[in-house]
């Protein structure tokens, strides 16, 4: 008889283990909770594997810096991405009754370099491990696993007065307009021949190059378009008057780091739309930061435009313009204006598009939250932090007049940009040319791309973001890209007198066909840029111009079969100086570059959700005047995406 | 009786069956948690001479998710682990981040008999024995400033219930019987405090038990003793701590028509002592604790009267250990002003300031700080107090009004330094008004709270020492009012002033008294603030708070200043 009641009590207390309220019984004791319930909310999780790895086989003992014996080692095995995106990246969300949802990401590397341990992250001393409210203390855990994007948490709600949603932590991607807070997205001239970390995979072996070809652009990740932000957004959708708002108060790339002294972005956009064809929005954009714990040394930006768009048939037109102003301890020169133009339509005649693009960014505008670069402003700098690193006042992009893409923006210009789209039965043709001019003089350098082996050269440098590198000091290695600093010398005892003007122009050709039955598609970019002191409607194609540059590109994808596209690639380019730049001490000339890319490839799709690249390429650069610089070889890249 | 216990077996039987038939399966693995968002902009001004040092202006903030997986591997057994991902405002591409475990345990049912659990575990024994007291004036603090405070205490554990988090094992099992007594519960605990450094540190354990007797459902007896031990050899000071506390306790309540009687009572002793050191002078301690509670159930009346009696050298690390350390370093503004001296903690840091929270057992009585409570800062627990309480609440019918007031008269049982004793008096109440019911808005949450609490210490002069007169008034109140469906502005205020002149004691390490330090106060502490909150659901919601936090103590140079700060909490569960 006891043994029966004593299972009956006891089963009685696990079953009483089983719904979550606090006893109403305040004397009771023991165990807490006296009852649990069972959760039933859902965790969803997806994200990607990614294995990247690369072989490179150098010829020459390239200087990476001044510093003697720093040079290129002739084979390199790299596994893992200094583009910085992880072998593993989960992506965890849930929700809560009511509108409430929550997510965090975990990225997970693994560079397989054979250390074998219980964990792959450090095993830090209790005593050495940062406290949880000041992470940037001591050592963490767990090198190996973190976040890329951290933790956000949203709410969805309606009111009567509209939708409103909030997104809280970050980091999320925004745009509020090109002015204010976007990133460049081009023409979508670019080649495909190596993908970036992030593309998405595409439907089937060829989804990608087809749409490519059809549509004139590729799905993108979230952040196409859009800055990192981390932060409050709130977006109201749906409001009385037809207006929808947007504002945000947060930290973006450039205000990033732990420092309790503010350090903070706001801004937003109120848009009405008045018509399936006309719209309206003001936008603003806002950095508010302090040197000093008394905050009464400040620095920082505010920028504010109207934003336009109408649409009368097939034409459109749409503008921003505003003004803004950038100050510091060291700079006060008030506002300034800023506006874009940008007036296209559809011939249907002539089956094209065109787009007059006209600009204009005041020489004293600075906000590196928006699509046009600061070139003539020295930015306040709080620290000695490297650029790219959390913390850091410094900005990871040229400064100096820039040689820049039709279509790219820098401050203190103004410029013209002519694009047109056409299509000539299976061949498309995206073209565009520009002509720019800086607004007063300033620095008396200018800084080039090098749009042949513009990755490769990018990795000579991993993880780290040198400024002033390379045999002649004269590189600096950004996320992604390598620039060029070309120094002038007509500046009249230091002082620069002459404007620049600039001239780019390009060409895309796009052809599709079949050959034995089998799908094909052609890429090819051309482009042309200069930079001189008078102004050109076009290139400077002789020594007037400081530097010229030719770039062509060309690269070919064929399907095979549903499993496999092979790829080639051929790529040229030409950088020339004149003698009113850098000189070399050894041949008394000025730049004169030629770079070299060719390339072979194959896709192979190993399941609808995973796909493996293979890329080989042989690239070569050398400067016939500047001798050290040189460097070729061969560089072979394996890619094993999986999307869950 | 044969024929009784057959029938009561088969009852059993059939009751147990009807349970298990009636009990849904949950899943194997089920995912729970917390995600939790708070941003901080402080501002603080000071009228200090000439400052040019102090920050000014703070943002801070962070976004966490607390994610935990409950798995069921058997129908008896399960496991829950908890993983904090937590990331820090301003740092971006995961270098904020930061992974931690928060929680780990295995709960079950052994042999169908025992109720056992390992691992991170919450528990509770008597406000004598292992107690969580709520840290100071959290009961008198309107609900807009207790939001900050329920971050702190979720993060630290301090669970509503005021059970302790501990790491270690406790089971229960239990005896039912057919006749004369319906039950006997046995309940026990053991878990580590501190772990050997293997040199002069020992490991150190707390240990607990209960046997309840429980006779019906009026009247229930238990014996609960707790004990603090260091474990012989673990290390190589073989000095060792031992703390038993045990105590009995009498729960008895009953219904004489409109009338519910309860009586509770609780007394016991303690030891303190080291092993092995003569020098140190064992403390023996005692306590009684009884009270008395009528409540009328047609008005709506109840009326309390409790005894209290805890002697000088009685200690209880699981009842008298504080959330609070008054002497911790607080995190923000931790120096102020061109010289940098310390700031005080203050009521405000006490909503906020998670650096200053305890999570583990201490086993001396910790410091307590005058301006805030000198009258119980140990909870019931407090040493050296013999006094009584007496109250009176009501609740009306329609719950418009609820009116709650106590009065406690008491004293020292031993003198400090003195032969004279301090006399204390609190007298505390509470009103809250449900205007949405008088208004017959039954949709809307309308409420008003209002509270006050006078506490005073005296003591007559003797031939050496002068008198002691100390008082602290504590006002607060709050209000909600819902605009809008699920949309709700709340407002609150709090005051706490202090003023008059007291000593505290040093002791030494062996807690004995060795001097006294003269203390005045002129100390006025304000704080209000008003927020706007949005509510998905029970489960979720937003809020935006202004908060603005006077302090001012008159006595001391460049030790006023202002403390204002907007806060954002969005706080959901799953």
């Amino acid at each position: 008889m006891l043994l029966f009641v004593l299972l009956a009590q006891a089963n009685a207390l696990s079953q009483t283990s089983l719904s979550d309220t606090i006893p109403s019984d305040s004397t009771s004791t023991g165990i807490f909770p006296k009852i649990f319930r069972w959760p039933n909310s859902t965790i969803n999780v997806n994200g990607y594997y990614r294995f990247w790895a690369t072989y490179q086989r150098e010829q020459y003992a390239y200087p990476l810096t001044s510093a003697i014996g720093n040079t290129m080692l002739p084979t390199n095995l790299f596994i893992g991405d200094d583009a910085q995106l992880p072998n593993l990246w989960l992506n965890v969300t849930g929700s809560a009754p009511g509108g409430a949802r929550w997510g965090f990401d975990l990225r997970v590397f693994q560079f397989l370099n054979g250390q074998i341990a219980d964990s792959y992250g450090k095993q830090v001393a209790d005593s050495l491990r940062p406290n949880v409210r000041y992470p940037l203390g001591g050592v963490p855990l767990g090198g190996n696993l973190g976040a890329m994007l951290g933790g956000t948490v949203y709410g969805d709600f309606r009111t009567k007065t509209g939708r409103w949603n909030t997104t809280i932590g970050g980091i999320q991607w925004v745009n509020i307009s090109d002015l204010t807070m976007a990133s460049f997205r081009g023409y979508n001239r670019f080649m495909l021949f190596e993908r970036n970390p992030w593309d998405p995979m595409g439907t089937g072996i060829n989804g990608r190059y087809k749409q490519y070809f059809e549509q004139g652009s590729i799905d993108q990740d979230q952040r196409w378009g859009n800055r990192a932000f981390q932060g409050i957004v709130i977006q109201g959708s749906e409001l009385p008057g037809n207006f929808n708002v947007l504002a945000i108060l947060g930290k973006t790339e450039l205000n990033g780091g732990f420092s309790g002294i503010p350090n903070f972005s706001y801004g937003g956009k109120l848009f009405k739309q008045f018509s399936t064809a006309h719209s309206i929005s003001l936008n603003s954009i806002n950095q508010q930061s302090y040197a000093d714990s008394l905050a009464k040394t400040s620095y920082g930006l505010n920028l504010h435009t109207i934003e336009l768009s109408l649409k009368f048939g097939k034409f459109l037109i749409r503008s921003e313009t505003g003004f803004g102003r950038y100050f510091s301890p060291q700079h006060h020169a008030g506002f300034e204006g800023l506006g874009q133009l940008k007036l296209s339509g559809d011939f249907r005649k002539i089956k094209s598009r065109i787009e007059l693009h006209a600009f204009h960014i005041g020489s004293n505008i600075v906000n590196n939250n928006g699509v046009y670069w600061n070139t003539s402003v020295a930015e306040y700098r709080v620290n000695d932090v490297p650029a790219g690193s959390v913390g850091s006042s410094a900005v990871l992009q040229p400064f100096g007049s820039s040689m820049v893409r039709v279509g790219q923006m820098t401050n203190n210009r103004q410029g013209l940009n002519l694009n047109i789209e056409t299509s000539l039965k299976a061949l498309k043709i995206s073209g565009g040319i520009g002509s720019s001019a800086e607004i007063r003089p300033a620095a008396g350098i200018i800084t080039v791309g090098h749009p042949v082996n513009q990755f490769t050269r990018s990795r000579f440098w991993r993880w780290n973001f040198p400024a002033g590198v390379g045999p002649y000091g004269r590189y600096s290695d950004i996320y992604r890209d390598v620039y060029q600093t070309v120094n002038l010398s007509d500046d009249s005892m230091g002082v620069v007198v002459h404007k620049k003007f600039f001239n780019s122009a390009e060409i895309q050709l796009k052809y599709s066909g079949k050959i034995g039955g089998k799908d094909f598609y052609l890429f090819s970019l051309f482009q042309a840029n200069s930079a001189s002191r008078q102004w050109s409607p076009i290139t400077v194609a002789d020594m007037r111009a400081y530097v010229r540059q030719y770039s062509s590109e060309v690269e070919l994808f064929a399907k095979m079969n549903n499993t496999i596209m092979l790829s080639a690639y051929v790529g040229i380019e030409r950088t020339i100086g004149n003698y009113r730049t850098d000189i070399s001490d050894e041949t008394y000339r000025p730049l004169n570059q030629y770079g070299k890319g060719t390339g072979v490839g194959c896709d192979i799709e190993l399941s609808r959700t995973t796909k493996l690249y293979l890329r080989h390429r042989w690239y070569s650069f050398h400067d016939r005047s500047f001798l050290l610089d040189r460097f070729g070889g061969t560089e072979t890249i394996l890619e094993l995406k999986v999307f869950f | 009786m044969k024929f009784k216990f057959i029938l009561l077996a088969i009852l059993t039987i059939v009751l147990f069956v009807e349970q298990m038939s009636g009990q849904n399966e949950p899943p194997k693995v089920s995912f729970t948690g917390n995600a939790r968002s708070q941003f901080y902009s402080d501002r603080f001004k000071n009228n200090f001479e000439n400052d040019t040092t102090t920050n000014v202006l703070t943002h801070s903030g962070n976004v966490i998710a607390d994610l935990g997986a409950h798995i069921r591997p058997s129908k008896n057994t399960e496991i829950q682990a908890v993983i904090r991902v937590r990331n820090d405002y301003g740092g971006f591409w995961g270098s904020g981040v930061s992974f931690d475990v928060r929680q780990l345990y295995i709960k079950g049912v052994a042999a169908d008999v025992l109720k056992y659990q390992l691992g991170d575990i919450n528990y509770k024994m008597t406000p004598y024995t292992l107690y969580n007291n709520d840290q100071e004036l959290f009961a008198l603090m309107p609900e807009v400033f207790q939001r900050q405070t329920a971050v702190v205490n979720y993060d630290k554990f301090y669970n509503k219930d005021n059970s302790w988090r501990q790491q270690g094992a406790s089971a229960e099992c239990g005896i039912a019987f057919p006749s004369m007594i319906r039950q006997v519960n046995f309940k026990g605990v053991a878990t580590r405090i501190k772990t050997s450094d293997f040199s002069q540190v020992n490991d150190r354990i707390f240990s607990g038990g209960t046997i309840e007797i429980v006779q019906s459902d009026q009247l229930k007896l238990a014996a609960n003793h707790a004990q603090i031990f260091d474990v012989n050899g673990t290390s190589r000071n073989n000095i060792l701590l031992s703390l038993p506390v045990s105590t009995v306790t009498l729960d008895w309540k009953n219904e004489f028509s409109r009338w519910q009687i309860s009586f509770r009572g609780e007394a016991g002793k303690s030891m303190r002592r080291y092993i092995h050191n003569p020098e140190y002078r064992n403390r023996k301690g005692q306590f009684i604790d009884a009270s008395i509670r009528l409540k009328e159930k047609k008005i709506g009346i109840g009326l309390t009267g409790k005894w209290q009696f805890v002697s000088a050298d009685f200690r209880s690390p699981g009842a008298q250990t504080k959330r609070i350390n008054f002497n911790g370093q607080l995190a923000g503004l931790t120096r102020i002003g061109n010289d940098q001296h310390t700031r005080e903690i203050t009521m405000n840091d006490i909503t906020r300031e998670s650096d200053l929270c305890v999570t583990q057992l201490q086993t001396a009585l910790m410091p307590i700080t005058k301006t805030l409570d000198f009258i119980s800062p140990f909870g019931d627990a407090t040493p050296n107090r013999m006094g009584y309480t007496t109250g009176a609440n009501y609740t009306d019918k329609k719950g418009y009004i609820h009116l709650d007031i106590f009065n406690y008269n008491g004293s020292e049982i031993r003198g400090e330094g003195t032969s004279q004793l301090r006399k204390f008096s609190r007298l505390q109440s509470k009103l809250q008004l449900n205007i949405a019911s008088m208004l017959a808005k039954k949709d809307r949450t309308i409420a008003i709270t209002l509270m006050t609490r006078q506490d005073k210490a005296s003591r007559q002069a003797s031939e050496i020492t002068p008198a002691v007169d100390l008082k602290n008034q504590t006002l607060s109140a709050g209000g909600e009012l819902e605009i809008f469906q699920d949309w709700s502005i709340t407002a609150g205020w709090m005051k706490v002033g202090s003023k008059g002149f007291d000593f505290m004691s040093v002791t030494n390490n062996q807690e004995t008294i060795i001097a006294f330090e003269e203390e005045r106060y002129d100390v006025q502490q304000e704080m209000w603030a008003y927020g706007i909150k949005y509510t998905f659901s029970d489960k979720a919601f937003i809020t935006l708070n202004y908060q603005k936090f006077n302090y001012n103590n008159k006595l001391a140079n460049n030790n006023s200043y202002t403390l204002s700060q907007w806060m954002l909490l969005y706080q959901l569960e799953f």
